[in-house]
């Protein structure tokens, strides 16, 4: 999740109150901004990704000071209409189609400031622009270039500049071979013949957006005025990214200017900072809440998450118009409403009730079958194990000297430990052993879980979960006379009446030593004594006995059961 | 009796014969092999000499160490810092911390262990340029005494501490303090020695005591009892262990779980391992090019690798509320919804794909199901991670449904489960709104802990669906909860199935969170 630090100082200055620190805390939890830690007079909060506006300390102080009734409604924006125009040319469509701009003037910048501009870029980089590709931002010195401005496409090598970071002037082709960040976006660009640029009207390159600014333009504490420029794939995500950088400039206490981006058929102006409207139906969102709010309440609730309410008369219906502040671009649909309304109300004021929808509980069937053979199985003494369905070809098969074409395996694992789904449980319970060598003997184990087959008849998932039951024994004694016995008991308990066993050749069973059982005509597994290479394998020192059945087999098996009773 | 007799019951008397044949005595598992008896009987009998001044025990406690499974490994291919410094040399012999942390793949607390040792065992060089630091080897470092004691305790299988020398004794108190690396465990071993006195007993005349220590069948048919001395047994002489049949602590907990969803009238669904991208994501109004989709923490399968989406209304609803937002009232995502995308097959991610599941089938109110099952994050394990894990996942579809109804609910639920302060504030997950972050408080840590999401599915879900009514649902981990009421530090641990931990865990388990 993304994170913000706040400095408890500063926060008191911009709210304009000293606030004790569990009452910041307490607060900036009601508005969704989780803090992790408070150190060193910091607060480090994370945030949820639907709100890019808390990038900003701004951002959060605008919410703070509604949820604290320091100020309220929707926050008022001026921007002067300004006289700088860009101009988009047609041949930059194709690479990078949009761009929108602003200008923030009368900036004041330090040290602190500076960098507390480029990590909120960072942030929007990730939160809005999926990596530079929907959005990527410019931060430039106004005053080291010469407007009008002209965004277009050019051929790599035909245009040079000295890009931030380095000392001399480059080629569009050498930056995204050399520069750190022409190496790492390069993928955005590099399959088109032109290259976008930004120029000002003597030539001067201000971007090579979105790999790299010039030095040219680099702000510095000195300063005064800030031209913006936002390029990318999306226009909602480009004007996302431009409305809170300068809400957030402008709380700051920059003046706001447009600017004039000229595309081959329409003129933007830009920033707008116009809210958007919704409408909204009072009784409905009641009802979801579960809560009785008077016209008046409602007001004051949207007005301390900064929205603004009109009411609409209509004589049937209960609606609202309401206004979303420009740095929102999180309420999709009217029940994003209903939950700022719920945020400006208070979760922490909302007063639990429980009411009982009558229903029946029941369990599933087929977990209510797992436990029953569970308890049968504890009762043969043997403890239960819980291991990880997730496996991988060396301990499912190469140790087994055995190979299972059939079965799920992994596109992207992180690590070598699990690549595939396991079709068997016995390894599991076998690698149950190796780790336990120096535990007392004899060791006595069960397992009932999932396994996955490949399944072409189930056209959606294309594989069937499935539970097998696997037991083991290792101890001195163990041979196939005692997972018989086992055996018997367990399919005595379980009441199947007809049982055989018939030799059955498996590369991880002692040859003569293992058998297939078949319980009324349904082979449901096999049970045998493990070959000492398989031992080997899995750095085993004692003989080990053990079986593993389908459940799916064994319901089968006991299906027929009934059939042959009635 | 006379000085020159002396009265002994026959297994003290094979006992003391045995124990004269050696000065220097015998350990008591080797007297229980040669005399073919229980260790306990021994045990018994010896004390019984020892009360009598005939024979002495010496108890000594020994520690023995091994090596874990990670030990091992470490043993073998090395410990982490010595992976670091190969991987330094290999690229040159310099290098600075974010690139140290690609090499070695290691997450950043791992990374300052790793520089920790780095540092103690001063194999590497470290400068400080441009706000970061450089880490410069020469040459391959020798060998440390932590690597030796490792490779030493390998090759042995197992070594008593009491037999280490300084050197060794420190470095094993280095690698107590990683992670994982070894065991050690006492043991405790009773020596018998003959004394003075038992041997000139055993110079005189032994008369044989007829004292019964098993009641026989023989007896008691024959009445024979009414003769006979029974030997006193001594109460508190150790018995051997019995190693019961039982659960394992996560079903026992699960089972307790679901009896509280049941309590509440909920319905226990069975739901796909395997989901196509479509239940997990798409239905759940997750945009195709969310970052959560990336590879990252998904499961993504190679085999197979895509199923076909069974041809139906929600389909289609499905796509247009994501492209405009359909009749929802909604704005969408505004983007080319991708059908060959949404078939994509994975491991679920999140119950909430069996849920939502369940609520297409059964649009119909009222209706309160759960499950708690497996989900996969494609994650490095480590003691907070897991890959493979459960959820507790639960909805409630109800015409009145509300969320001051779903805040009740979750109040009361949660309180059986023992959690007794709970409290509540905005959230966000992509299928909910309103959505709701759940803390709870835990007694046993002291603190409120973030265990819960919760929230009304959007209309964008439920409306594709023929859903009418709201959906409350709420879902949180399960092992988090396991590990409070177990007091494990360690998540991995539930899974690891030590048998020694799965034997000494009482089958009831302690309430408390």
């Amino acid at each position: 999740m993304p994170s913000i630090e706040l400095e408890i100082e500063e926060l008191n200055l911009l709210l304009g109150v000293k606030i004790s620190i569990e009452e910041l805390k307490k607060n900036l939890s009601q508005i969704a901004l989780d803090v992790e830690s408070v150190e060193n007079g910091i607060i480090k909060a994370e945030y949820n990704p639907n709100r890019p506006d808390y990038c900003t300390i701004e951002g959060v102080v605008r919410q703070l000071k509604g949820r604290l009734g320091l100020e309220r409604g929707l926050p008022d924006y001026k921007i002067d209409k300004g006289s700088v125009t860009l101009t988009v040319d047609e041949s930059v469509v194709e690479v990078r189609p949009f761009i929108v701009c602003g200008i923030a003037r009368n900036v004041e910048l330090d040290h602190k400031r500076i960098q507390r501009l480029m990590k909120i870029q960072e942030d929007l980089h990730r939160l809005v622009g999926r990596n530079r590709f929907k959005a990527a931002i410019g931060v430039h010195d106004l005053d080291k270039v010469t407007p009008p401005f002209k965004y277009l496409g050019v051929k790599p090598e035909d245009v040079k500049f000295t890009p931030l970071g380095e000392r001399v002037e480059m080629n569009l082709k050498e930056i995204l071979e050399k520069h750190p960040k022409g190496v790492e976006y390069a993928h955005l660009v590099n399959k088109y013949d032109r290259y976008p640029i930004i120029l000002d009207s003597k030539g001067e390159v201000l971007s090579f957006p979105p790999i790299i600014n010039g030095v040219l333009t680099q702000i510095t504490a000195e300063t005064e005025n800030i031209f913006l420029d936002i390029t990318g794939y999306s226009m909602s995500n480009i004007i996302m990214a431009l409305n809170i950088l300068s809400t957030s400039l402008y709380d700051s206490g920059a003046q706001l200017e447009t600017v004039n981006v000229k595309y081959p058929d329409k003129t933007l102006t830009t920033p707008t900072l116009e809210p958007e409207t919704m409408k909204f139906n009072k009784d409905k969102a009641l009802k979801i809440l579960g809560l009785n709010l008077s016209d008046k309440e409602i007001e004051e609730c949207f007005s301390r998450v900064r929205f603004k309410v009109e009411k609409i008369s209509d004589k049937k219906e209960n609606i609202f118009k309401i206004y979303i502040p420009p740095y929102r671009f999180d309420i999709l649909n009217e029940i994003d409403l209903v939950e700022e309304l719920a945020v400006g109300y208070g979760y922490d004021k909302i007063e639990p009730v429980y009411r009982h929808a009558p229903t029946t509980g029941s369990y599933s069937s087929k977990n209510k079958r797992i436990n029953q053979l569970r308890k049968i199985l504890i009762g043969l003494q043997l403890l239960e194990v819980v291991s990880s369905s997730l496996t991988n070809e060396e301990d499912q098969f190469r140790k087994m000297l055995f190979f299972e074409e059939e079965h799920v395996q992994l596109l992207n694992p992180v690590s070598n430990e699990y690549t595939i789904f396991r079709v068997n449980i016995l390894p599991s319970l076998l690698k149950v052993f190796s780790i336990n060598r120096h535990a007392p003997l004899p060791q006595r184990i069960f397992e009932i879980g999932d396994i996955l087959k490949l399944d072409e008849s189930n056209k959606e998932t294309k594989t069937k979960r499935e539970a097998n039951i696997a037991f083991a024994i290792m101890d001195n004694s163990a041979s196939y006379t005692v997972i018989k016995e086992l055996t018997e008991a367990f399919i005595r308990e379980v009441g199947i009446r007809s049982t055989v066993y018939s030799s059955i050749e498996k590369p991880f069973i002692l040859e003569g030593r293992g058998a297939l059982l078949t319980c009324n005509n349904v082979k449901v597994g096999w049970i045998g004594e493990i070959h000492p290479q398989v031992l080997n394998n899995f750095e085993i020192e004692y003989p080990v006995c053990a079986a593993e059945f389908s459940l799916e087999c064994l319901e089968d098996a006991l299906k027929s059961n009934l059939n042959k009773a009635e | 009796m006379p000085e020159d007799k002396i009265c002994l019951t026959s297994q003290e008397f094979e006992l003391l014969q045995l124990l004269n044949k050696r000065s220097e005595g015998y350990e008591l598992r080797e007297i229980a092999g040669v005399l073919k008896k229980s260790y306990v009987e021994i045990i018994r009998v010896a004390q019984e000499l020892a009360d009598k001044g005939l024979l002495k025990i010496e108890t000594v406690t020994q520690k023995i160490i091994r090596l874990l499974p990670a030990g091992l490994k470490a043993a073998n291919e090395g410990l982490p810092e010595r992976e670091a410094v190969k991987k330094i040399l290999n690229t040159g012999g310099s290098v600075d911390l974010n690139r140290l942390q690609n090499l070695v793949s290691a997450k950043s607390e791992e990374l300052k262990i790793i520089l920790g040792w780095l540092r103690a065992k001063n194999w590497v060089k470290i400068d400080k340029k441009n706000g970061g630091l450089i880490l410069t080897v020469e040459k391959t470092p020798e060998e440390s005494s932590d690597e030796l004691l490792l490779k030493y305790i390998r090759d042995k299988g197992e070594v008593f501490y009491e037999q280490l020398n300084d050197e060794f004794r420190r470095a094993l108190d280095g690698l107590k303090r990683r992670k994982e690396l070894i065991e050690i465990t006492p043991v405790t071993y009773r020596y018998l020695r003959i004394t003075e006195t038992g041997r000139s007993a055993l110079l005189k005349e032994v008369e044989l005591k007829q004292e019964v220590t098993q009641l026989t069948p023989e007896l008691i048919k024959t009445g024979g009892w009414r003769q006979v001395k029974f030997k006193k047994f001594d109460l508190e002489s150790p018995v051997s262990r019995l190693y019961p049949g039982k659960l394992h602590p996560i079903t026992l907990l699960i089972d307790e779980i679901k009896e509280i969803f049941l309590e509440f009238g909920f319905e226990e669904i069975e739901s796909p391992l395997v989901e196509n991208t479509f239940w997990n994501f798409d239905v759940l109004f997750v945009p195709q090019d969310h970052p959560a989709r990336d590879a990252w923490d998904t499961f993504y399968l190679k085999k197979p690798a895509r199923g076909t989406l069974n041809d139906s209304e929600i389909v289609f609803n499905v796509k247009t509320v994501h492209e405009n937002g359909w009749v929802t009232g909604s704005k969408g995502w505004g983007y080319s919804w991708n059908r060959s995308e949404a078939e994509k097959l994975i491991l679920r991610t999140h119950t909430t794909a069996a849920t939502i599941r369940y609520a297409a089938k059964n649009p119909e109110p009222p209706k309160k199901v759960f499950c708690i099952d497996r989900v996969y994050r494609n994650e490095r394990t480590d003691y907070r991670h897991l890959a493979e894990f459960m959820q507790i996942e639960g909805i409630i579809i109800d015409e009145n449904a509300s969320l001051r109804g779903l805040l009740g609910f979750l109040k009361e639920f949660y309180k059986r489960l023992g959690f007794t302060k709970i409290r509540f504030r905005p959230g966000y997950f992509p299928f909910t709104e309103p959505s709701v972050e759940v803390d709870l408080y835990s007694d046993k840590l002291n603190q409120w802990i973030e265990m819960v999401g919760a929230g009304i599915f959007r209309p964008e879900v439920t409306a594709p669906l023929g859903v009418k009514t709201p959906i409350l649902a709420w879902g949180m981990g399960f092992e988090r909860l396991a590990m409070l009421r177990l007091e494990l530090n360690d998540v991995r641990v539930l899974y690891r199935n030590d048998i020694i931990w799965l034997r000494n865990i009482p089958s009831i388990i302690k309430k408390g969170v």
